[in-house]
């Protein structure tokens, strides 16, 4: 700051008051001063003085309406207002809208000018620092996510290679019962393993600003989430039935309708009983006017009273037994945010869960 | 077409997943014929080479799409190319492990692709894929 001084304009109608003002500061600080706005216009755009000082009462313009302009071509600069105090209602419409930062009253002192240039100054600085802060959080959460991305990818890839050569060699002649019952437990622990992977990757593309907005066709999108899901948990002894009704075109951005859906079938066939019965999980979609609603449940463990309140929660586990991240529902709960719904959930211990989603259409 | 008497050409840069795929096509009885390649660039030589010779032509490409230097699209935008001097028409299906919602689109609506299928190869999904297209 020593070798670089504080850059200030003064603008007034009066040659009389600029010649003062530069008499007074012009040792300490870097001194320009206009007549009329359009020479302090042209000196903005030259010099991109820190601090703006105007005259409130103008031939061709007033200060407030001066600075009202400044503030669109020009936001960083500390404004400050000169006023006589006559200008009451103007002057606090323009503080209250943040058009200045201060004023300053008519006749004004060398001492009060300083303080405001000194704390304007300060002000400007914080400002700037909080700036490149931002920018710094912002970078480091960008590349975060990216190598969460990226990571994700690689570890896909391997693992589907393995889960290929699990099936292959079940499929190999003269292989052991024993040992088909261990290459099916492999095939699960991957099939985990797969789903927690595409769970970090949907969370990575939720966080970012990618959207598909489309008309939802329910049954296609459904049906590629099963197919996905095909080798999921005990998904061959399930039964599914899936129930679409209404008329009306539902718009949404079908990229985390399907985060939503997948995570939420998921569930429902991961927190299945253990034993035999007649598996069960029932989806059901309700198309009216401008929303949509959404009902997935399921004839399985069901959650615990006291856990409903935390399922949504990052990493949180109601059923330590089942083996789960517990990311799933928190992509599910921040993928609804975005589309403006809004879920419900009810459940019975040993009798089932069932989520109500509602979304609006976004027409 | 008898599905068992088709040439198969499998492009992925890792071998492992070459190894899979043409062992099981082969268990599956499904092709008698398989070209392998490691890398786009010499899966298109190939093809360049060959081009008006439609026996050594393949019937079916399976292309990985997250391949590095040259990947799966890049193959298929050479291919587009390539297309109109080869001797044979053949069918694409991209076979990746992608779980990004991009390349998922991208695949969906690419005219060359007839289909995008997941790793790993469910190849009844593929011999009813194949027998729907080459019936009519």
């Amino acid at each position: 700051m020593e070798d670089k001084k504080i850059k200030i304009l003064y603008l007034d109608d009066e040659v009389s008051n600029l010649n003062a003002f530069k008499a007074s500061f012009r040792r300490d600080f870097q001194i320009y001063t206009a007549i009329n706005s359009e020479q302090a216009f042209k000196l903005i755009q030259e010099h991109k003085p820190e601090i703006i000082f105007s005259d409130q009462r103008m031939p061709e313009m007033t200060g407030v309406e001066f600075f009202n302009v400044v503030r669109l071509i020009y936001p960083e600069a500390i404004r400050i207002l000169i006023t006589a105090f006559t200008d009451v209602k103007d002057l606090i419409e323009a503080i209250n809208k943040g058009n200045i930062y201060r004023y300053i009253g008519k006749p004004w002192n060398e001492g009060e000018i300083r303080q405001s240039i000194l704390n304007g100054h300060e002000m400007l600085k914080t400002r700037r620092r909080l700036e490149e802060k931002v920018l710094e959080l912002e970078r480091t959460n960008e590349e975060l996510n990216r190598f969460i991305y990226s990571a994700s990818h690689d570890l896909r890839a391997p693992l589907m290679s393995v889960l290929g050569l699990v099936k292959v060699a079940e499929l190999e002649e003269g292989i052991d019962s024993k040992s088909l019952t261990f290459f099916s437990m492999i095939e699960s622990s991957i099939n985990r393993l797969d789903i927690f992977i595409q769970n970090i990757i949907e969370y990575y593309q939720n966080s970012r600003s990618i959207s598909e907005i489309r008309i939802i066709d329910f049954e296609p999108l459904i049906q590629a989430i099963l197919e996905n899901l095909r080798y999921y948990g005990n998904n061959k002894s399930i039964h599914f039935e899936i129930e679409i009704s209404g008329e009306q075109e539902f718009i949404s951005d079908e990229f985390r309708l399907r985060i939503i859906l997948s995570n939420l079938i998921s569930n429902a066939i991961k927190y299945q009983k253990d034993q035999e019965g007649s598996k069960k999980v029932t989806i059901k979609v309700t198309k009216t006017q401008d929303h949509a609603e959404i009902v997935i449940s399921d004839n399985g463990i069901g959650i615990l009273e006291e856990h409903l309140k935390n399922i949504f929660k990052m990493f949180f586990r109601a059923d330590v037994e089942k083996s789960g991240s517990g990311i799933g529902l928190y992509i599910v709960k921040e993928a609804l945010e975005k589309l403006d719904g809004s879920i419900d959930v009810n459940s019975k211990r040993n009798l089932g869960t069932s989520f109500q989603i509602n979304i609006p259409s976004s027409k | 077409m008898d599905v068992a008497q088709l040439h198969f050409m499998l492009i992925d840069d890792n071998k492992i997943d070459l190894f899979l795929h043409q062992k099981l096509l082969s268990i599956s009885k499904i092709g008698n014929e398989f070209t392998t390649y490691n890398s786009a660039e010499m899966a298109l030589i190939m093809l360049d080479k060959n081009s008006n010779e439609a026996e050594r032509l393949p019937d079916i490409i399976l292309l990985d799409i997250q391949m590095p230097h040259m990947n799966g699209f890049d193959f298929l935008d050479a291919f587009a190319v390539l297309e109109g001097k080869l001797a044979k028409r053949i069918i694409i299906y991209t076979l990746s492990s992608t779980a990004d919602s991009k390349d998922t689109n991208r695949m969906k609506n690419h005219p060359l692709i007839a289909r995008a299928l997941k790793k790993p190869l469910e190849v009844s999904i593929l011999i009813q894929e194949v027998k729907n297209r080459t019936s009519h």
